[in-house]
């Protein structure tokens, strides 16, 4: 009597929670590489003001022909490391002016979801970089993930700017 | 490990021979119950590289309390254009259920309980062939091959209805609360899945089994 109501009805509802529980994300989401986002400063009467710089050009060093950023007006830049590297070089074309920027880094990796794969992430070591029209670089986060987080300040000279 | 199982084995052989000399409600016959679980055979319909066995033994130690040990393996494959994964293992489960469905006849063996359970596993976990893309070009890495343990406790529930038809044959499901207490965390690389348990995504889980099984009865 009770096993037989019992049965088919909670076989029934278990099978669906069970269907439900196999959660097939065939999908990876879009933001699976971590990146260094660095937004531009200058200094104006002591305070700390937010720039779009104008225009830029940034590379990898050695990637001069495979721009990320091309002639841009942009208040920030989103760089991707070398996994497994210890190092990546940038190269900044600002106007008439050329800087280069070098990070240091440790690379550690983990594996995301069966679908997204492996990811590298990033612990910034050092950073180092001409002083054409750069003031000062400062690393206010060096923990670089999948999330969008802030990273890096970057205070352009204020005159050499205009 | 393997010298666990042996001994758990081999200590609740020993219980049942005992328990089944003593003085015993003889109302309903005693049987060492076998059964297979299902649902690693359905699980691989969802993701083919996931080939695993399952099984479980039960016995009525005492009136509506069972004691209980499952066991099995799991061969994980993973084979994505960007690595491979391979993980596989053994797994054993030791516990205790408690049945509270009263007998309507003297006959009826069906039970609906709850129990607890420990769990156990020793596997192992590799990857090779890992290859990142991005700007700077493509690079490679491997992690080469770890043997790993894992534990963890349960909180079941469940059905066993022996088939009117068919004596001594039982179906059922099994509802899972598991909790994981050991074996996720790795200085190299998290695994994926722990064989028994599951994802180690979430340290606190649910799952279902259910499975066919057929109860060797012992002479009265």
């Amino acid at each position: 009597m009770i096993k037989l109501f019992l049965n088919p009805f909670i076989a029934f509802l278990l099978i669906m929670v069970m269907v439900s529980s196999c959660q097939t994300n065939s999908q990876c989401e879009n933001s699976t590489e971590s990146l260094v986002k660095i937004n531009f400063y200058v200094m104006e009467d002591d305070l700390e003001s937010a720039v779009f710089v104008e225009p830029i050009s940034v590379y990898g060093l050695g990637h001069k022909d495979s721009l990320l950023y091309e002639n841009d007006s942009i208040s920030y830049v989103l760089l991707p490391l070398m996994p497994n590297g210890e190092t990546s070089e940038f190269v900044f074309e600002i106007g008439s002016y050329t800087e280069n920027i070098l990070f240091t880094y440790k690379t550690s990796t983990y594996f995301e979801s069966k679908d997204c794969g492996f990811i590298a992430n990033y612990e910034i070591e050092s950073v180092s970089y001409s002083s054409n029209i750069i003031d000062t670089v400062i690393i206010i986060n060096n923990e670089i993930t999948v999330e969008d987080e802030d990273h890096v300040k970057l205070f352009f000279i204020n005159n050499n700017l205009k | 490990m393997k010298s666990i199982i042996r001994y758990l084995l081999s200590s609740f052989l020993l219980f049942i021979v005992v328990t089944g000399n003593a003085q015993e409600d003889n109302s309903l016959k005693k049987g060492l119950r076998i059964g297979i679980d299902l649902s690693p055979i359905v699980l691989m319909g969802f993701d083919p590289g996931r080939v695993g066995v399952a099984i479980a033994m039960d016995y009525e130690f005492k009136k509506n309390f069972f004691g209980v040990i499952e066991g099995g393996w799991l061969d994980y494959n993973i084979d994505h254009p960007d690595y491979n994964y391979q993980l596989n293992g053994i797994y054993a489960l030791v516990g205790t259920d408690y049945n509270f469905l009263k007998q309507e006849s003297r006959v009826d063996h069906d039970i609906f309980f709850v129990g607890i359970r420990y769990g156990a596993s020793s596997f192992q976990q590799q990857t090779d062939n890992i290859t990142y893309t991005n700007y700077w070009g493509t690079f490679e890495d491997t992690y080469e091959s770890q043997h790993l343990f894992g534990q963890w406790a349960e909180i079941t529930g469940g059905l066993k209805v022996e088939l009117y038809f068919a004596k001594n044959v039982f179906i059922g499901w099994t509802l899972r609360a598991k909790i994981l207490i050991s074996g996720k965390n790795n200085d190299i690389l998290q695994p994926y899945v722990i064989p028994g348990y599951g994802n180690t995504e979430k340290n606190l889980k649910f799952g279902l089994s259910w499975f066919v099984a057929y109860r060797i009865p012992f002479k009265e």
